[in-house]
């Protein structure tokens, strides 16, 4: 398996401060990989590390095997990247600023790109002093997508956009994604990684704490049970796994670690279950545990 | 508005008014304090010194200077005369640049509290709040009066305080004034401008245009009698037309009043019947799609820097057309003029006192022969002084331009080109190279400026060829490339500190220009890049050492560039 990105025990530190502690990361070609983490836990800064901006402290950063640092313009040419706080020039118009990235990155395809301001529903004729937020990484955008390239590096690139736009990214997205393309998406919209990305991977105060698909941290985290039985449950507090137990109009409610939850279904059957629900822990559960919890 | 009662719509307009021009005051506090101060010490503490510098006949060489016509296009009519003293005089002087400078402040004044806010979205949350619709330009309007009040009174107190018998309380108080006056004129048609377009850069845009418009139209009416009421249409006319210390004129004063209010009239008007963010004109439409030059890294920079590369040419040409307006009659200007014969013979090592009870036409006639015996002229003098000196001033432009890679940098903008496949070595290198050619071009046009005035208004054209201007002037080339080269090498090194540069420009600009009338220690001019710059006609080209500075502009730049490769870049918007 080929991997377009392989970051291997980077640091990063300015001055006194370290951003990055040892990070490890290895992204497959193709994947599309989420990138999430608590603000200030070192996203940016990896993403900066990968484009050669930033030279990592100690460690090393390859895309597409070849070292960001040393050999960032070869690696640029395979590459798009959408900053988060998309800064343009003023006195450039949108369509101007599309142009400069597309040309720069060496590709050109018209019909894309006028498909792409119309989906997007950009006015390419306006400054950039005249945008808001949204309609300057609507231009980051569709320059992105309008280039021909195998990874596109994607840094929250849709906080400012609306519902709708969300949507029109996210099919950009998928169909970069069948056409074998690579994306490193940091987001904190989690509808969005939970739609398209293949594996994702989080960062916490410099450190990357996790990373697997999306089924394989629900693993590590809690179902949310709701249990009717015939006869009162005994002894269920005792149980390993089980925690926050309320009596509620509709039953039991509690929570179970996912890996004991066949010994607790197993329990409760011995009193007539009536009704059980369980529910996967929501997206934003999952994370807020991992921003929240101490360590790994 | 028919919808609404005409109380209402007066009451609602207008709430909070009071309360926001306190909150505008406050953000005005430090850059108003700065202009005052700034704009005191410079045109009311210039005062005592002129005073004691310009004897009596250098007044009278003044003021006949002043009646020459390129003079009046220049500063404004002459009004001056010996009699009514230096007061008079110095304002015939200085008046105009004075009360435009006092404009522009307001241009920027104006524009920062409205259409600046609105583009910014600040004025949308301002108008959120219970607050008149009319409220921010009425607060807007306020805050001009009290900085140009303040301003005004400050300003004519000074000149009171500072001046001679000839500048009584009346007068100063008229001088003072009628700068607050022209300011808030700008300040009324600025506020016009910023409903009009639809965003700040227009509006400052085209509150410049009418500004320089103004100043060719006073102009053309102070130099045709017959046309003479067109200076009179323009504030900057009527501002000069008062003639303080002189003729003492205060109806300008009311005019100038007047016709402000009228111009805040027409702006509340169409500041009340306007959306948000709309301006009265349409905004144009950009393109759509980018030119050839938007295909490299370099064509953006070149992009980047060329309006305003555009109009520092256009400034250097217009400076050295100015000054060469003065060489038609400068063996007069010289001999009566001891700083200016200080600044102009002392490099030339030549020593020549005026002796007592000359004639002017003696003067002149003594002091030729003086040069002359030493093997130059004076013409050629004072071209040399000019090359000096425009060189001391327009050698900001180059060091704007490399800058300008770091101020992207900071920006956020760096990071995205650097993201593409271009190194940093060529992005860093369209800056480089800009400034570098800056340079050059703008010895050239120098020389090309001083050219097309001098040669209708000296005496002796053979005095001043385009080849002697060219040669004195592009030898400066390689000086200034070495302070390209120290911006490059900090940009590269210390780009936190590329401040230093400013410093060292300072430094430069100083040991430079008084180095000219020979008061420092001679090495010190060596301790710049100026220093090694031989001075035709009283030097030799020395090839060698401008080859080595040339030499050392290119080891800094190359040094600037490697380090470059090698660091960080460092957005300020990202942590």
């Amino acid at each position: 398996m080929q991997y377009s990105v392989e970051i291997n025990n980077v640091t990063k530190n300015f001055g006194k401060f370290s951003a990055l502690k040892g990070v490890n990361l290895q992204i497959q070609e193709g994947e599309v990989f989420a990138y999430i983490g608590p603000n200030g836990a070192g996203k940016s800064t990896t993403i900066r590390v990968l484009l050669g901006i930033l030279q990592s402290t100690s460690g090393t950063a390859k895309v597409f095997g070849k070292d960001a640092w040393r050999d960032a313009v070869e690696i640029h040419k395979k590459i798009a990247y959408v900053p988060g706080d998309v800064n343009l020039w003023p006195n450039l118009t949108g369509g101007e600023v599309i142009d400069l990235f597309v040309n720069l990155r060496g590709s050109h395809n018209k019909d894309l790109r006028k498909r792409l301001i119309n989906d997007f529903n950009l006015d390419p004729t306006k400054k950039c002093r005249t945008y808001s937020k949204g309609n300057r990484q609507k231009v980051a955008l569709v320059a992105a997508f309008a280039s021909e390239v195998d990874l596109y590096i994607l840094d929250e690139p849709t906080s400012g956009l609306d519902p709708l736009m969300e949507q029109v990214f996210q099919e950009c997205v998928l169909e970069q994604k069948n056409r074998g393309k690579g994306v490193f998406l940091s987001s904190h919209i989690m509808s969005e990684v939970e739609r398209l990305c293949d594996r994702v991977g989080i960062i916490r105060e410099g450190e990357v704490v996790q990373v697997g698909t999306l089924d394989e941290l629900r693993h590590l985290t809690r179902y949310a049970m709701t249990v009717a039985t015939e006869r009162a449950i005994e002894g269920l507090d005792k149980l390993d796994g089980v925690f926050d137990i309320t009596k509620e109009p509709g039953g039991l409610h509690f929570h179970v670690d996912t890996l004991r939850m066949g010994e607790v279904v197993n329990h409760i059957n011995q009193f007539g279950i009536k009704k059980l629900e369980s529910t996967p822990p929501s997206l934003e559960e999952l994370f807020m545990q991992h921003y929240k919890k101490e360590g790994a | 508005m028919d919808k609404y009662k005409r109380e209402d719509w007066r009451n609602s307009n207008f709430s909070n008014t009071f309360l926001l021009t306190k909150f505008m005051l406050r953000r005005e506090r430090f850059i108003a304090l700065a202009w005052i101060i700034i704009f005191n010490v410079v045109v009311v503490g210039l005062v005592p010194g002129m005073m004691l510098a310009i004897d009596v006949d250098a007044r009278v060489e003044l003021a006949s200077m002043m009646e020459l016509p390129a003079m009046i296009a220049m500063i404004g009519p002459a009004f001056a005369t010996i009699y009514e003293g230096f007061g008079a005089l110095y304002t015939n002087l200085i008046f105009l640049f004075s009360v435009l400078t006092i404009g522009i402040m307001n241009i920027f004044l104006i524009t920062r509290h409205t259409r600046a806010d609105e583009e910014q979205g600040r004025y949308e949350v301002v108008r959120s709040l219970p607050v008149g619709r009319l409220a921010n330009l009425s607060a807007a309007f306020l805050t001009a009066i009290v900085v140009n009040g303040a301003m005004s009174l400050i300003m004519g107190l000074l000149m009171f305080a500072a001046g001679d018998y000839s500048m009584g309380f009346a007068p100063s108080m008229l001088w003072g004034l009628i700068h607050g006056a022209v300011g808030l004129a700008f300040a009324a048609l600025t506020a016009l401008f910023c409903q009009l377009s639809s965003n700040s850069r227009g509006a400052v845009s085209y509150s410049f245009i009418a500004l320089i418009l103004f100043y060719f139209i006073r102009a053309a009416g102070d130099m045709n009698p017959d046309m003479a009421v067109l200076s009179l249409l323009t504030p900057l006319g009527l501002a000069v037309h008062a003639a303080p210390y002189a003729s003492n004129l205060w109806w300008p004063l009311a005019v100038l009043l007047g016709a402000s209010a009228a111009v805040a009239a027409i702006a509340y008007r169409l500041s009340a019947t306007r959306d948000i963010d709309q301006g009265i004109i349409p905004a144009r439409p950009g393109r759509a799609e980018a030119s050839a030059l938007l295909s490299t890294a370099t064509g953006l920079s070149f992009r980047l820097t060329r309006t305003a590369l555009i109009l520092t040419l256009i400034g250097v040409f217009a400076l050295g057309a100015s000054y060469a307006t003065i060489l038609g009659n400068v063996d007069e200007f010289v001999a009566t003029n001891d700083f200016y014969r200080n600044l102009l013979l002392t490099p030339a090592g030549i020593d020549f006192e005026a002796a007592e009870g000359m004639t002017t036409e003696e003067l002149v006639t003594v002091l030729n022969a003086v040069v002359n015996a030493a093997g130059f002229n004076l013409t050629q003098l004072f071209a040399s002084m000019v090359n000096n000196i425009m060189v001391l001033l327009t050698l900001a432009a180059p060091l704007l331009f490399v800058l300008r890679a770091k101020s992207e940098e900071r920006a956020g903008r760096t990071e995205l080109i650097l993201a593409t496949p271009t190194c940093r070595f060529k992005y860093l290198a369209g800056f480089a190279a800009i400034s570098f050619a800056a340079s050059l071009l703008m010895q050239i046009v120098l020389a090309v400026g001083l050219h097309s005035i001098a040669q209708g208004v000296i005496p002796n054209p053979g005095d001043l060829t385009l080849a002697f201007l060219f040669e004195s002037a592009i030898v400066y080339v390689p000086a200034m490339w070495t302070m390209s080269a120290i911006a490059i090498l900090l940009i590269g090194v210390a780009p936190k500190a590329t401040g230093i540069i400013w410093a060292y420009y300072a430094y430069t600009f100083l040991v430079v220009f008084i180095g000219r009338l020979a008061i420092f220690p001679e090495w010190l001019v060596y301790t710049t890049p100026m220093g090694f710059v031989p001075q035709l006609p009283m030097d030799e080209v020395n090839p060698v050492a401008l080859v080595l500075l040339t030499a050392v502009a290119a080891a800094l730049t190359a040094a600037g560039f490697f380090f470059y490769n090698k660091r960080d870049i460092n957005a300020v918007t990202h942590v």
